[in-house]
């Protein structure tokens, strides 16, 4: 559903509250401005939510027209962020996930701690670097705590961002080789708020049964984000979103979002892409 | 000369910038709580990455107050070690050591020292000896090489961190390293990185010295290390361990009791 017709679907009161809210975002910095042109481009949603979540921003107009609404705008949005068409067409499709090495190493000692790995940051970093392109079945006894706790560590954190090779046949990797450096990763999947120059980690992975893929909605990439997310208006068709990339010259890549899940799907061997 | 802030770290970075002690204590501490995100990242990034990624933008001036913060709520949770969640502490320590803030150090050491303190921390013992390691500089070697005596789960991370700021006193440790799985795994990871960093003319007699370590230790052990070398190019040629060398003199004992008379056996057997 257009966000056009959802709108025109709420009461009189909340369809000006709404305009107001927009015309107040319209004026802000960059960031806002986004947000509310992202707004008016949502079609991510197939049913009567987006008319619901519409109906709640207006509602909430006052408080999401401060200078930054963070919280009010992802607390309205929960219900949201999950709401896209299903992507069913891309279930089986192997989904990649880069996530900045420094990060992910921070998310992953706590499960190496548990299984008594006890190592440096600097030395978690350095071996996750060395299972750059590493076989499981042929990498070391003193690794295999580092793979297990790979498939233990939740592959991100609220609505996941996945992208995949949009034509889906079997084993195809989502990540092109040779593996492309950081920047390239970080500009084609408009990673905007990471920092330039830091290596990424690249999962492949499939989802669970249980976990359907979803159309990413306005709400999907939280506040911050709406500088760099750019809904599909054809989402109803196409059932999946595009990446905006950062830079010229580089191809917008689709993507989807699912719920929080383990690392128990990732494909070995994981690949470095280096700054 | 600092980088231009990215457009979207500035209005964090102006935040940060216009704060107080007290409030960016107050901020700092809703931050590890996850009870606000006022910085530009996604879900995935709060708090640690966020703070990390905006803080190279600060003024030294915050920067510096950024630090105490940070300082005195590592003082505040060894107070109350359990008013804070397991998770807030994890952010914490990794601040206090990605953005080196020195004078953490001193407040985290008395977790290590006193066994009271030492046992309360429980899951998260590990992290603790992580931001230290970060922290650690050559004056902190004498520290790191009693953390095996001490603290005999960590003798790799010791390990690991000698190779850093004391490479001479990394090669002792390995001479009396515990042999347990954990150690030696530590040990492994980082072994061929620190051959790596001797020059070419030093690699032979560090490697001899890794072998005679190696040698101490039990066969499982031997074998862990052992492995951890050829796969970066390094061949070492393992001297017999003491149980081997102990069979050896058992059996050139024999052959030489045989030479003085026949009869003679070994071992002696006494009528």
């Amino acid at each position: 559903m257009p966000f056009n017709t959802a709108k025109a679907n709420l009461t009189t009161a909340n369809q000006a509250a709404l305009g107001s809210l927009l015309s107040v975002w319209a004026a802000g910095d960059n960031l806002t401005k986004q947000a509310a042109t992202n707004l008016q481009n949502e079609h991510g949603s197939a049913d009567r939510r987006l008319e619901d979540y519409l109906d709640k921003l207006a509602k909430n107009s006052p408080r999401l027209s401060a200078t930054s609404p963070k919280s009010e705008f992802e607390q309205v949005g929960k219900s949201f962020t999950l709401a896209g068409h299903e992507a069913t067409p891309f279930k089986g499709a192997i989904l990649g996930r880069a996530m900045l090495l420094d990060n992910y190493a921070r998310y992953l000692s706590p499960k190496l701690d548990a299984f008594g790995y006890r190592d440096t940051e600097e030395e978690i970093r350095a071996t996750i670097r060395k299972m750059d392109n590493e076989n499981e079945a042929a990498a070391p006894t003193y690794l295999e705590g580092y793979f297990r706790a790979i498939r233990e560590t939740p592959l991100g954190k609220g609505a996941v961002f996945a992208t995949f090779a949009k034509t889906v046949t079997a084993g195809q990797r989502p990540w092109p080789l040779p593996t492309p450096d950081a920047n390239t990763i970080r500009s084609t999947i408009a990673l905007g708020e990471d920092p330039e120059d830091q290596d990424y980690i690249l999962f492949a992975y499939r989802l669970p049964n249980s976990v359907v893929p979803l159309v990413p909605t306005t709400a999907s990439p939280g506040w911050f984000y709406q500088r760099w997310f750019r809904p599909n208006t054809n989402a109803a068709i196409d059932l999946h979103g595009w990446t905006a990339p950062l830079k010229s010259g580089l191809t917008p890549q689709p993507e989807i979002v699912h719920e929080e899940i383990p690392g128990a799907t990732v494909f070995f061997p994981i690949h470095i892409a280096t700054a | 000369m600092k980088k231009e802030i990215p457009e979207s770290y500035k209005p964090g970075v102006d935040r940060i910038e216009g704060m107080n002690e007290a409030a960016l204590l107050a901020w700092l501490e809703a931050e590890l709580r996850e009870q606000t995100h006022i910085l530009a990242g996604k879900t995935e990034d709060y708090p640690v990455q966020a703070i990390v990624s905006h803080h190279a933008y600060l003024s030294i001036a915050a920067q510096k107050r950024v630090g105490h913060a940070l300082e005195a709520l590592v003082l505040e949770w060894r107070r109350n070690v359990k008013d804070w969640p397991e998770t807030a502490i994890r952010a914490l320590l990794s601040l206090v050591a990605e953005l080196r803030v020195e004078g953490a150090k001193s407040k985290l050491l008395p977790l290590v020292s006193a066994r009271t303190a030492w046992d309360r921390i429980g899951a998260l013992q590990p992290a603790v000896f992580r931001a230290l390691a970060t922290l650690s500089l050559n004056a902190d070697r004498g520290f790191w090489s009693k953390v095996p005596n001490q603290h005999p789960e960590f003798a790799g991370m010791a390990f690991q961190v000698l190779t850093r700021i004391s490479a001479e006193d990394a090669l002792q440790l390995l001479s009396h390293l515990p042999d347990n799985d954990m150690a030696v795994g530590s040990v492994a990871r980082k072994l061929p990185d620190f051959v790596s960093q001797f020059e070419p003319d030093q690699k032979a007699d560090v490697l001899k010295h890794i072998a005679g370590a190696i040698a101490m230790l039990s066969e499982k052990s031997a074998a862990m290390l052992k492995l951890a070398l050829p796969k970066a190019g390094f061949e070492i040629t393992l001297p017999p361990s003491p149980q081997k060398r102990m069979k050896l003199f058992s059996q050139q004992i024999a052959s030489s009791a045989k030479l003085v008379r026949r009869d003679n056996r070994s071992p002696l057997e006494y009528a």
